[in-house]
């Protein structure tokens, strides 16, 4: 399944499922299977629906399994009967399915508000940055504001704190299970999905304080969080993908196009830290909940580096294949 | 005004300000005064004293000058008649006067889910004491904490799984009160509620290898993951409105572990002052009214800013005008 949120025809934010090139309203779908093939009293199906699929990604995922069941439920009764040039509606009368162009898609998860972020994840960034890497099965991390996160086809806003912006492209991991000590054997229990996510960088907040090749990394290292941090600077989108429609999250490919141009090209078997030791690494002594972000790191090759330049007026495009295309466009 | 959230006797979280040594459940006490003072409907008061007083710390923030308004009548309403009888009630008869003793203090923010900005490094006795590479004039280090690690007054400290030494630091903490960017340190005072207490745990081992003249990657890549474990963030046990502390740069605070003195200091030793912190932080992030930004652990040459702390001990940290934040650390 491709799930997203997006933004109805009345402004309401609701949360759907990707069917060919249309988008299926999850909660007025569930709604209608209650009534239809459920036998549920009309009177009691739409607050039943709103319990069961909220409207809300992040209230989703927090039902863990219960919400997982329910919503392959509704997905197999959905995909089933929608048909081209046919709308339904639910039996207290909202739209089922629209257009791909009829909705605007938001970011998957409007209300996230835990996001890690992984840095220095790739032997083609250890040589591009020149850095002494993490040792062996660490990581670097760090965590970008709810504020940085922004959807598909939205504004990156150019910042004042320096003029040297990079892109990272990145596999997100969306947690769907609360939990602390993760073994790697375990890790990927705890994963709903993935997502496209771009991460972007003021490089010179960090290179004018000296982080780079043949440095001491201080000061430049303390300024990470604040280089990364940027209101706008991390596009998440445009759908999250079930993870069963990634099976091995460790044969991804990655690439960012600056107006249409492959910037960086990469694949997620190149991390050094992979998904499942991430996890593991993340959870010994910190808690992960549903809804929760994991940007995996920046891959690229040599040829293809894994940061990428970009200015006022690009129009950037991080794409993953089973994922989809997230655009946005840098302003000033 | 030192205002915190607590559990009542039923269990339900609220908020509260100290007034007269006793805690005044806040919506409760505005009920009170809508329908004695005001001539507000019984029916109604009870809707609107929850949306301009709302249970909800975060809330009440985010309403901005209008909530610290509400704060303000609030609480003078209650000191007026506090006098008069001993334990209040509103009009549906809500308890409003609670002795400190009958409720749990909770952190004051428990719906802290914006951000909590960790500034590090921020004064002298870091390089003199640890030799610490020092952040560059007028910046400091900013790490993101998660508003999962905080844990309130009383609340017990756990020790982390992966870090064989753990320090304690105790830090000021400020509340922001307004949303802006691109804040001007003239103006940047105008952007805080109050101000609270920070004890800063680190699982320092993590990062041990970092130090003079030597290299500090790739240690300097665990920051975040040194201290954003579960429950590394106590913070409270009160916030201090802004009035309350009217030159942020001069604030004496204390460290104890097991009553004894650990760490001590003055915020007038920051490297960045707090107005230059917001000035610096809000270039390009955007703050926002709840959000925490912690200024540094504070210490001397004498009184180091860093403490280790082990299991069994009991961690007092102390700034006069917002309370003792003592909280334990088990295994």
């Amino acid at each position: 399944m491709k799930l997203g949120s997006f933004r109805n025809h009345s402004g309401n934010i609701r949360i759907g499922v990707k069917v060919d090139e249309q988008i299926a309203d999850l909660t007025a779908a569930f709604e209608k299977y209650l009534v239809e093939d459920s036998g549920v009293d009309r009177e009691f199906a739409e607050e039943a629906s709103n319990t069961r699929m909220p409207t809300s990604m992040l209230d989703l995922l927090r039902r863990e399994e219960e919400g997982w069941a329910d919503l392959n439920t509704v997905y197999s009764y959905i995909s089933n009967i929608m048909k081209k040039g046919e709308v339904l509606f639910s039996p207290s009368g909202d739209k089922i399915n629209y257009g791909l162009k009829e909705v605007r898609l938001l970011t998957p998860i409007p209300q996230m508000y835990r996001i890690f972020n992984i840095g220095v994840n790739c032997e083609a960034f250890v040589k591009m940055a020149g850095v002494t890497p993490p040792e062996e099965g660490y990581t670097c991390m760090f965590k970008k504001t709810p504020r940085c996160i922004i959807g598909p086809e939205d504004e990156i806003k150019y910042p004042v704190s320096g003029g040297d912006i990079e892109s990272e492209t990145e596999l997100g991991i969306i947690i769907g299970k609360k939990g602390r000590h993760i073994s790697q054997a375990d890790a990927l229990d705890y994963v709903f999905g993935y997502v496209v996510s771009h991460d972007l960088v003021v490089m010179d907040v960090l290179s004018k304080a000296h982080f780079g090749p043949g440095r001491e990394a201080l000061p430049g290292a303390y300024y990470i969080t604040l280089a990364k941090c940027p209101d706008t600077f991390q596009p998440v989108g445009p759908f999250i993908a079930t993870k069963d429609e990634i099976p091995d999250c460790q044969n991804v490919d990655i690439e960012l196009r600056v107006n249409g141009e492959p910037k960086i090209r990469g694949n997620t078997r190149d991390m050094r830290a992979p998904v499942r030791r991430l996890i593991e690494f993340l959870s010994a002594d910190m808690t992960f909940y549903p809804g929760d972000l994991i940007s995996s790191g920046g891959m690229g090759t040599e040829e293809h580096a894994p940061h990428a330049f970009v200015a006022p007026g690009d129009v950037v495009e991080a794409e993953i294949k089973n994922i989809g295309v997230l655009r946005n466009y840098v302003v000033a | 005004m030192k205002v915190a959230s607590f559990r009542n006797h039923a269990g339900e979280v609220r908020i509260g300000a100290e007034i007269e040594g006793s805690i005044a459940d806040l919506t409760a006490g505005l009920e009170k005064y809508l329908v004695e003072e005001a001539g507000t409907d019984p029916q109604c008061a009870v809707e609107v004293a929850s949306e301009r007083m709302p249970t909800s710390m975060l809330e009440l923030i985010r309403r901005e000058e209008e909530g610290q308004a509400d704060l303000q009548l609030t609480a003078a309403y209650i000191s007026k008649i506090a006098g008069k009888e001993k334990v209040l009630f509103s009009p549906p008869g809500d308890k409003i006067t609670y002795g400190l003793a009958e409720v749990t203090l909770l952190t004051p923010v428990p719906q802290m889910y914006s951000r909590l900005f960790n500034m590090e490094y921020n004064y002298p006795a870091y390089e003199k004491v640890y030799g610490t590479i020092p952040p560059d004039d007028g910046t400091t280090a900013m790490f993101m904490m998660d508003p999962e690690t905080v844990i309130g007054p009383g609340a017990d400290i756990k020790w982390p799984a992966t870090a064989t030494e753990v320090t304690s630091a105790v830090e000021l903490g400020v509340i922001i009160g307004k949303q802006g960017k691109r804040i001007p340190q003239a103006k940047a005072l105008d952007y805080i509620f109050g101000y609270t207490l920070v004890n800063d745990i680190t699982g320092i081992s993590i990062l041990r290898g970092m130090g003079p003249g030597r290299l500090c990657l790739p240690k300097a890549f665990y920051f975040t993951r040194a201290m954003i474990m579960d429950t590394f963030q106590p913070v409270g046990p009160f916030i201090a409105l802004k009035d309350d502390i009217p030159d942020p740069q001069d604030v004496a605070a204390e460290l104890r572990v097991n009553g004894k003195v650990v760490s001590e200091g003055n915020t007038k030793d920051m490297r960045c002052s707090v107005a230059r912190l917001i000035e610096f932080l809000s270039q390009d992030i955007t703050l926002e009214a709840g959000d925490l930004v912690s200024t540094g652990a504070i210490g001397t040459l004498k009184f180091p800013p860093e403490a280790s702390v082990k299991v069994g001990d009991v961690i007092e940290a102390e700034i006069g005008k917002i309370g003792v934040l003592r909280n334990s650390i088990v295994a």
